[in-house]
């Protein structure tokens, strides 16, 4: 009785605790042994043998050692992270997450490490935190830094180990990284400079970069600006920030600092500290192409003063991802409320801004608008998405604010003066936004049947001047979307002052959307074999504008289906286009076929397409887009999808020569023997495979490379390494010579005629004496250097290459590797088949696009019978040969006919004839101009020109048609007006004094615009001239099979079973 | 007369068998992934008219089951593993096969992925030597690949070696975790 009395007391006494107390879910960290176990999402590439963190709010996956799978080169990096949400599995989808995170990994300026072991530190059982630790050396993510690296001494040649400690707490909404750098020599790890310790974080897209501070939303353009700041290699231009946070569907992040240990910006302060700098700061040089460089750590000084790390010392710098549910604020609120005195980081002192946003006829609240909150003294500070209720709340620093309420259809609205936050309180400040109108579009074709058409709205600003329309027209910063704009210099003619509203896709022929109240033309169109038709509205607050428009087929191009081999959807790192949208944005364009190539994954749009009902319009094959940080990219089509690995059949690049990665490209193919593999972009920048081998344009070799260039040094285990000279491999069928809208990609930069005004270049004079590299030639001619063969000789070379001279250049060596013409749109503003290769198919290209031959198509990419365009439609014969085929004329005197057609729109103005051959890697034009008189005879629209020629061309030659026009294709086809900002630009921009030393600015106001209107553009492929018929040696193409040859290491069971999955058995028993 | 033998030598190996087996040791297993591939020529033409009992030019499902006994055993035959001396027994667990969508008699390539496992009675310990000999059908060489599972679930760093005809191969590991 006493015990059963004294245990009565006992659990008395500890009923408060046992039922008052809040259990907090312990953190667990553990390797992936069940595909249950992921965490799934739209950027989720965790696979089984990964390592796993979680405390029941959030969770976090570290990939293993190996080839990184998402942008960068190693594994070990932090790839997926979310809120934990109901564990939901789909059969078709996996584990129903939201992970929206591509990449983080940590960065000493421009050195990474490369793990050799991932393991758990920590499992969490004991009730404290868990913990995952990376533990490697150090290596370079991309080689072309090398250089800069070893020419500064910015990596120690001391024996340096790198630590990365991932570690989450029971209860937190973020996590925390400890990166750890350890000297283990016996002498001093020296730094040259004092350089940035931080991380390269990829976000994607989907996730939009808001920078509380100058910049807000407006990162891209406002990093210009900064770039323009003084600088030097000690003291980076970048934007200086509290934390990088995101806006997104469903979740949001942030990443932020411990102000422990040495910090960059104090290095020099007076750089950072006009523009907010304090102890937690961070800095961003760069941010580009979803990549993005987050800097606030640096090496520590040796007693000697000098930046360095001694024997047996370490350095050690704090970073934190916060997860929130989707706009900046909820994230925002995680990161600042931060506590931990280890790293002596304190939470924020923070006020409450909250309030409703109405529309102003009706008084009701609107929900999922975006606001922005302003400080008086300029800095966006904050985001918040509306609720059901039309309520937002954030937590700022205490201070005086405005607020900015934006929606796409309607005018910002801006609340009255600021309003004062202090610590601890709530303001409230409520918004209006004004009501919009609705226009609702349908297009007919001339039989009255619906028709997927594109709608594009224009207005007229009234702005004159030198500003371009961001300035002025939209208020990036707060948010809104960019209008494309013509991109004619503003003068008093409305046509100088043009703008796209927006544009949208009638999938079946009608559609409808909200619009900001004003005066419009509304524009239907399908491409360039559609005409163009419009209608002039006015649209008012709460009103409907109907409007109808017919389409004609002008320009029938029977026996020729189009395409476009290179795109890309939300399965790519740097696109958001859903695949409904992505599949109609193709649709209404008028393409035929369309390939999926998303970066390192395999994606197939066909379902979608048939969801949509749009199987009679458009036809699409399954392709990839390899993706190397620096060696090319290329596409490989038709291929399998393979169901099982998360990237569903895409394989490692990193440290594999191209010669591999096309056998295996060729391996992945639905048959291995007649994939088509394809060389994308081969002059743009790192990402250029022809550049980044230094392949001569008239030699088709490479040669040395001068300056900052691939790392040629042999691999850590002796291998040879990708990048020399010996590996550059032409064995690929295709090249992507037109690609986008981008002029300097495809044409050889020329001295401008007229000469743009400005001083000359200090660097090259005018050409004098007969010199013609290195120097400021005539108006209209090419820019030449010199370069160094890789036998010590000198060499002729375009000083900005195009590749169409560089296609030219491989025809004339006999290569007969056929040009394609492909959009590589990321997104709506880059319109599908912009350009567009067209293929000689037969009578499957005519109908509906069910009955499309895919294997037609193949073939004939193979042969050569291919037109590449973004309007004009050509058609080529020699002796009465199409394009691909081979003419025997045993005097080389060749009839040549060209024919161009084009839509009414679409403007003509000359056809060119080239001829290229062993004795002109350099072709040989005859120019015809065209006007309205060679509308003639059999010349009917859609004809323009139809003109025959007799020439005389020596043996193995090959003649191109080329037909262009003047015009530029507004509003249907829209200027290139963003210049990517590459990862190149931001190297240059680093560089700061370097750069003026090497590179386009070293030219100049003669250096490649990088901005320009699309105006109609087209060429055929060849027809080939052979004084005698031959038989050419058809070689076998390399292939390697899926599975076989992949340096794949396995660490446990688990992974030779998943190798073993992966393994494409067919014919078995 | 040498450079023809260098030249001759590459040749053999540029077309023939291409053999790598994975090996991954824990504590009460040694499993194997081996992977072969049969280059598309004369070759592979001879091992699928092996298979083709009725002579007609074709493979047929019971066909296809005797060319992948076949190719196992070729594969398989000369592979052995031991610990520390004592010969280990290999069971083969699965078995794909790739006839490239091509079940003709023709002389398009072959692979073959082969699933392999091996129990042993007694814990294998700390220092314990992995032994390896392996030739692939035309003695080229075998890519070989050791990997081991550490008591924490950690990572092990991997052994690799391309195996010549007839050479053996000891890897000592270290203390091992569970499959």
């Amino acid at each position: 009785m006493r015990r059963i009395f004294a245990l009565l007391v006992i659990g008395l006494a500890l009923a408060p605790q046992l039922s008052c107390s809040k259990s907090v879910p312990p953190a667990r960290a553990f390797k992936i042994n069940s595909r249950h176990e992921l965490i799934g999402g739209q950027r989720a590439l965790a696979e089984i043998g990964d390592y796993k963190i979680s405390n029941g709010i959030i969770h976090a996956i570290v990939q293993d050692v190996g080839t990184s799978r998402g942008f960068g080169a190693f594994g070990g990096s932090l790839i997926d992270i979310d809120l934990v949400r109901d564990s939901r599995t789909s059969a078709t989808a996996g584990v129903v997450g939201n992970d929206f995170f591509t990449e983080m990994f940590p960065a000493f300026f421009l050195h990474a490490v490369e793990p050799s072991k991932v393991e758990v530190l920590a499992d969490g059982s004991d009730g404290a935190a868990a913990k995952i630790r990376v533990t490697g050396g150090g290596g370079e993510f991309i080689s072309v830094v090398k250089d800069i690296n070893d020419s500064l001494n910015l990596v120690p040649r001391a024996n340096l180990e790198y630590t990365v400690d991932y570690t989450l707490e029971p209860g937190k909404q973020y996590l925390k990284i400890v990166t750890t750098v350890t000297n283990k020599d016996t002498r001093d790890a020296t730094y040259g400079a004092v350089i940035p310790f931080g991380f390269v974080t990829l976000l994607g897209e989907g996730q939009r970069l808001f920078l509380p501070n100058e910049a807000g939303f407006n990162v891209r353009f406002h990093l210009e600006e900064v770039y323009k700041r003084p600088s030097e290699l000690q003291a980076l231009p970048g934007e200086v920030v509290p934390m990088i946070t995101t806006a997104g569907e469903g979740v949001s992040y942030a990443v932020s600092a411990a102000p422990f240990g040495p910090l960059y910006m104090n290095n020099k302060p007076e750089y950072y500290r006009p523009y907010g700098a304090k102890p937690d700061s961070i800095l961003i040089p760069i941010a580009s192409s979803s990549f993005l460089g987050t800097f606030w750590s640096r090496p520590p000084a040796l007693p000697s003063g000098d930046p360095g790390i001694a024997p047996g010392k370490s350095h050690t710098f704090i970073a934190y991802v916060s997860v929130g549910t989707g706009d900046v604020a909820s994230v925002q609120k995680v990161a600042y409320a931060i506590d931990d005195p280890e790293a002596r980081k304190s939470p924020t002192k923070l006020g409450i801004i909250s309030g409703v946003v109405r529309e102003t006829v009706t008084g009701n609240a609107m929900r999922g608008i975006s606001v922005v909150l302003q400080d008086e003294a300029g800095r966006y500070q904050s985001q918040a998405h509306t609720t059901d209720t039309g309520s937002y709340i954030a937590w700022v620093p205490p201070g005086r604010y405005r607020a900015y309420a934006v929606e796409r259809a309607r005018s910002v609205a801006v609340s009255e003066g600021f309003v004062e936050v202090k610590e601890d309180e709530t303001q409230l400040i409520d918004l209006n936004m004004d009501p919009p109108g609705v226009l609702n579009v349908t297009v007919r074709d001339e039989q009255g049947r619906a028709l997927p058409a594109k709608v594009s709205v224009e207005g007229i600003y009234d702005h004159t001047g030198a500003a371009p329309p961001r300035d002025f027209l939209y208020n990036l910063n707060v948010g809104e979307r960019y209008r494309n704009s013509d991109l004619v210099p503003d003068d008093t003619a409305e046509s100088s002052r043009r703008y796209l509203e927006t544009f949208f896709f009638a999938a079946q022929g009608n559609a409808g959307r909200e619009l900001k109240p004003g005066r419009y033309r509304v524009y239907a169109s399908r491409g360039p074999e559609y005409s163009l038709e419009s209608e002039d509205v006015l649209i008012e607050a709460n009103k409907t504008v109907n409007v109808q428009l017919m389409l004609k087929h002008e320009l029938p191009t029977p026996g020729w289906a189009s395409a476009d081999f290179h795109v890309h959807s939300i399965n790519s790192v740097d696109s958001d286009m859903g695949l409904p949208e992505r599949v109609t944005s193709y649709a209404v364009e008028g393409i035929d076929l369309v390939a999926s190539t998303d970066h390192n994954y395999v994606s197939d749009f066909a379902p979608t397409i048939d969801a949509l009902n749009l199987s009679d319009w458009l036809h699409s094959t399954i392709g990839l887009e390899l993706t190397t940080l620096e060696m090319g990219h290329f596409n490989g089509f038709p291929l399998k999808v393979q169901p099982g690995p998360v990237t569903h059949g895409s394989f490692a690049w990193f440290r594999r020569p191209p010669g591999e990665l096309f056998a295996q490209l060729r391996g992945l193919g639905s048959d291995p023997a007649s994939t088509i593999i394809q060389v994308n972009h081969p002059r743009d920048t790192i990402l250029g495979y022809f550049g980044q081998f230094n392949m001569g344009t008239y030699t088709i070799e490479p040669y040395k490379a001068g300056g900052f260039g691939l790392n040629q040094e042999p691999l850590p285990d002796g291998r040879v390494s990708p990048y020399h000279p010996s590996q550059f491999s032409l064995d690929f069928d295709v090249m992507e010579v037109f690609n986008a809208k981008r002029d300097m990609l495809l044409f050889s930069t020329r001295v401008p005629n007229p000469v743009p005004p400005g001083p000359e270049p200090t660097s090259y004079p005018k050409c004098t004496g007969g010199q013609i590299a290195d120097c400021v030639p005539a108006p209209g001619e090419l820019l030449f250097t010199t370069v160094e063969t890789l036998d010590g000789g000198s060499l002729l070379q375009p000083a900005f290459p195009g590749a169409l001279d560089d296609w030219y250049s491989l025809l004339g060596h006999g290569k007969k590797i056929t040009a394609t013409g492909n959009s590589d749109s990321h997104g709506p503003t880059d319109e599908a088949g912009l350009p567009r290769t067209y293929m000689k198919v037969g009578a499957s290209a005519d109908g509906s696009m069910r009955g499309l031959s895919e294997p037609a198509c193949m073939d004939a990419l193979r042969k050569g019978q291919v037109v590449v365009t973004n309007g004009p439609f050509i058609e080529l014969w020699v002796n009465g040969k199409e394009v691909g085929d081979t003419v025997v004329a045993p005097t080389g005197e060749v009839t040549v006919r060209v024919r161009v057609s084009a839509a009414t729109w679409v403007d003509v103005d000359r056809v060119q004839i080239v001829r290229g051959g062993p004795d002109a890697y350099s072709p040989l034009f005859t120019e015809i101009p065209v006007t309205a008189a060679d509308q003639t005879g059999d010349c009917t629209a859609p004809c323009r020109i139809d003109v025959t020629r007799t020439l005389t061309v020596p043996d193995k030659s090959f003649i191109v048609a080329v037909a262009a026009g003047d015009d530029d294709m507004w509003p249907v086809y829209t200027p290139y007006e963003i210049n990517s900002f590459q990862i190149s630009d931001a190297v240059v921009a680093i560089a700061g004094p370097l750069a003026a030393s090497f590179g386009p600015a070293k030219w100049g106001k003669y250096a490649p615009k990088l901005t320009n209107r699309v105006r109609p553009y087209g060429f055929t492929n060849p027809v080939w001239v052979s004084y005698q018929l031959s038989s050419p040696l058809k070689a076998q193409k390399k292939v390697l099979p899926v599975g076989a040859s992949e340096k794949f290491v396995p660490r446990s069971f688990g992974d030779l079973r998943l190798l073993f999955g992966q393994f494409h058995g067919h014919g078995g028993p | 007369m040498s450079c023809a033998v260098v030249v001759a030598a590459l040749l053999s190996h540029a077309a023939g068998f291409h053999e790598r087996v994975s090996i991954a040791v824990s504590r009460q297993n040694v499993d194997g992934l081996l992977v072969m591939d049969v280059d598309a020529g004369e070759q592979a033409k001879l091992i699928r008219a092996g298979a083709d009992v009725n002579r007609d030019g074709a493979l047929s499902a019971p066909e296809r089951g005797a060319l992948q006994k076949k190719l196992v055993a070729m594969a398989t035959g000369s592979l052995k593993l031991g610990l520390s001396g004592f010969a280990l027994t290999l069971a083969v667990t699965d078995v794909k096969l790739s006839t490239r969508n091509d079940d003709a008699v023709s002389e398009s390539g072959l692979s073959l992925a082969v699933m392999l496992a091996a129990s042993v009675k007694s814990p294998i310990g700390e220092g314990i030597k992995l032994e390896v000999e392996a030739t692939s059908p035309d003695s080229s060489h075998v890519l070989v690949e050791v990997s081991a599972s550490r008591p924490d679930a950690g990572v092990e760093a991997v052994e690799k070696r391309e195996l010549a005809a007839g050479e053996k191969w000891a890897v000592r590991v270290g203390a091992l975790g569970r499959r």
